[in-house]
């Protein structure tokens, strides 16, 4: 008896492809197309440019550009570790033997079922000199630490990346808790009778198991830090003097302008800068994967 | 093998679908709100109208005059408001991608080319209130000879307001003319305990407002600066009086006279701040003692004065062309109960109501009533030894958060008076 390989012939694919195409293939090929113009409302006409708008982003004279690009990356480079290590350590102890595990993972996970500009609004208050947060550091004697967090050019950028951290962290606890659920419990039995302190199984039975989820949460942190905006947007709109611009803060106020075919490049730019970074850590990742 | 060929194809799809939708999503960002809402709607059969304005342009009386039209017509009006900073670029966004309310409102005078009056706004010339314009209204509501703009504002400036009992009870006998008495003045605030200025350092577009008077004074100096600088011909860089106004903006920050922590003070706490009666002057409109009044009964408009901000030895006091206005969306599918809309609001008895509730505002755009002519209005023009249009009203392109920025980068990020001045220029050129 015969059975037919394929149950679904291609054709049923258009559906999928045809609405792809349309809704996002096409305008990002139209965007990378208005990057290489001067596309701006002050202007009648529209003149194909060359890579002029990629020239300026990265020599322009006040260097607010690269400057953008340079606050997304640490943005994007601390964010990453901090939400990965905190969602980590948070999954590890809510995993099982809390007996209120359960309220906890709830809690943790809130912040990211809030709206990050609502969040951003809500930390405005609590990161204000006379906020609640100074006023906790001054109640438990760490008054010298107080800040002005979020106008303070040494700590604006810090905040808002701790800010992000604290929303993201319970994302990626549950990412990786599910990850943990699928582990063997036989792995853990088996090193307890051979004597395995829980270290040992972390580093030789949970991480190992663990590293498919890690990939994933690393590979969708670091592309969501590089495309942040709205948390930023409403925390400090890009200041104190342009010290938390991020390149997506900068594409808004470009786009605001009217300047479509600059705010096109800068979009360009940070699309194929999350391309080149996703593709070398999935290659990294998955390979490693693929030699054990 | 050929599955985990697979599993990875999929996983590269499914990111750069994600990394797509974050692209396209950018330049929709920053408001959830519905577009324009042109269709017919609410519950009494009548039409919605959409209007978007930024938040502080718009008080209760809008809202309590916007019922009033609800219960007479049937018609609803829903209001679209941003934040203060970032009103400008949700407009300009919307525009764009032909989002925009039925309504918009947009500051008058020059800065109406910003948002492309041919192609966004409609004509309104052919409307009986029109005729009842004052002539400094019309002026200002009009492009090219077409009047694109219904407004209830008023002209005014910005100047230093200072409460008189702190100036008195510091021994400051006369009003600052120059730099160097404007200093002693705040030396000896800062002498009696209190702070000489509240400057709401956060809000990016105020700091613009130090600059943007400071230019009316290179234009009454030469003659031609607006000019120049609209036709190309001139930049900001260079400027030498400019360059002094911000070099002794950044001296007054160093001494003190802005308070501990300048760039965490927000323009929302303005009000509360100068009623509060710690600080002894700060960067306001004419109207302002109105809303003090409202906030602290004690501080009558009998406490305030005013007089031009006496940076660079600057005497002059620049005024708006008629403050802010509200645009009909050429596109708006309720073009009738919009027109009707602002017909209503025209009247004598509507005008009446909304300018007794806008102290804030001085003389009334209309011939029918005369609005209401702060005596700090009148005072600072006393003080000053010219006035003229501020740059935000006479110079193109002008773009106040991004002046702003430029400026709060001067406080916090190390560059000088001279950057500031180029980086204006850098904004300015791609739009020639």
């Amino acid at each position: 008896m015969k059975y037919k390989k394929k149950l679904y012939g291609k054709r049923f694919i258009i559906p999928a492809f045809v609405l792809y195409t349309i809704l996002f293939v096409i305008p990002s090929v139209a965007g990378m197309v208005i990057s290489l113009t001067d596309w701006n409302v002050a202007k009648p006409d529209i003149h194909f440019i060359g890579l002029q708008n990629f020239v300026d982003i990265f020599t322009s004279k006040g260097g607010q550009y690269l400057g953008s690009i340079i606050h997304t990356l640490e943005f994007t480079f601390v964010t990453v570790i901090f939400k990965t290590v905190l969602g980590l350590g948070l999954a590890l102890l809510l995993f099982k033997g809390l007996r209120s595990q359960n309220v906890f993972r709830t809690i943790f996970f809130t912040p990211y079922a809030l709206a990050p500009v609502i969040i951003g609004i809500s930390f405005i208050s609590v990161l204000k000199p006379e906020g609640p947060f100074n006023a906790v550091l001054e109640a438990v004697g760490l008054g010298a630490l107080t800040h002005s967090w979020l106008s303070d050019p040494n700590t604006a950028l810090g905040s808002t990346m701790a800010v992000e951290i604290w929303r993201m962290a319970g994302w990626n606890m549950m990412i990786l808790l599910a990850g943990m659920q699928m582990i063997p419990e036989e792995y853990y039995e088996a090193s307890s009778i051979d004597g395995a302190t829980k270290w040992k199984q972390f580093w030789k039975i949970t991480l190992p198991f663990l590293r498919p989820s890690l990939m994933t949460v690393i590979v969708l942190n670091t592309i969501h830090g590089l495309r942040t905006f709205d948390i930023v947007f409403a925390l400090t709109g890009g200041g104190p003097g342009g010290l938390t611009e991020l390149i997506n803060t900068q594409v808004f106020k470009e786009f605001g302008m009217g300047r479509y075919g600059m705010a096109n490049a800068l979009n360009v730019v940070i699309f194929v800068v999350t391309v080149v970074i996703a593709v070398i850590m999935q290659r990294l990742l998955t390979g490693k994967e693929n030699n054990e | 093998m050929k599955k985990k060929k697979v599993l990875r194809l999929t996983a590269l799809a499914t990111m750069m679908a994600m990394l797509t939708v974050g692209v396209a999503g950018c330049g929709s960002s920053g408001s959830g709100d519905e577009g324009n809402g042109g269709e017919s709607g609410g519950d009494s059969g009548g039409q919605t109208i959409t209007v978007a304005a930024s938040t502080s342009w718009v008080k209760d009386v809008d809202k309590e005059l916007a019922q009033k039209f609800e219960e007479e017509t049937g018609n609803k009006i829903e209001w679209q408001l941003s934040p203060d900073d970032q009103y400008e670029n949700v407009l300009n966004s919307k525009l764009a991608v032909g989002e925009a309310a039925d309504i918009f409102y947009v500051r008058s005078g020059i800065t109406l080319t910003r948002y492309q009056p041919d192609k966004y706004m409609m004509d309104l010339s052919d409307q009986e209130w029109v005729s009842r314009y004052n002539d400094w209204a019309k002026e200002g509501t009009t492009y090219n000879g077409k009047t694109v703009q219904f407004q209830t504002w008023s002209v005014d400036g910005w100047g230093l307001l200072y409460n008189k009992a702190m100036f008195e009870e510091a021994g400051i006998t006369e009003v600052p003319t120059d730099y160097a008495s404007f200093k002693d003045a705040c030396d000896k605030i800062l002498a009696i305990g209190k702070t000489p200025i509240y400057q709401p350092g956060a809000a990016q577009w105020h700091w613009s407002t130090w600059l943007g008077e400071m230019t009316t004074k290179v234009e009454t100096d030469t003659g031609n600066y607006y000019d120049g600088l609209n036709d190309n011909s001139q930049t900001f860089a260079g400027q030498e009086d400019l360059k002094t106004a911000l070099d002794q903006l950044v001296e007054m920050n160093e001494a003190g006279y802005f308070g501990d922590d300048v760039m965490s003070n927000t323009w929302e706490d303005m009000v509360s701040k100068m009623a509060s009666g710690d600080y002894a002057m700060g960067l306001v409109y004419t109207t302002f003692p109105a809303e003090v009044e409202a906030a602290n009964p004690e501080m009558t408009a009998d406490s305030w004065g005013m007089f031009p901000i006496p940076l660079a030895d600057n005497t002059t006091f620049g005024v708006s062309a008629g403050g802010i206005g509200r645009c009909v969306n050429k596109d708006t599918k309720v073009e009738d109960a919009v027109k009707e809309y602002l017909d209503f609001l025209s009247q004598p008895e509507n005008l009446q109501t909304y300018y007794d509730a806008r102290l804030d505002l001085g003389p009334c755009s209309f011939t029918d009533i005369p609005g209401n002519v702060p005596a700090v209005y009148e005072e600072v023009m006393n003080n000053a030894s010219a006035s003229g249009l501020t740059a935000e009203d006479g110079i193109s392109y002008w773009d106040a958060t991004q002046v702003g920025n430029l400026i709060q980068a001067m406080f916090v990020g190390g560059t000088s008076a001279d950057d500031v001045l180029s980086g204006i220029d850098d904004i300015r050129q791609p739009n020639f």
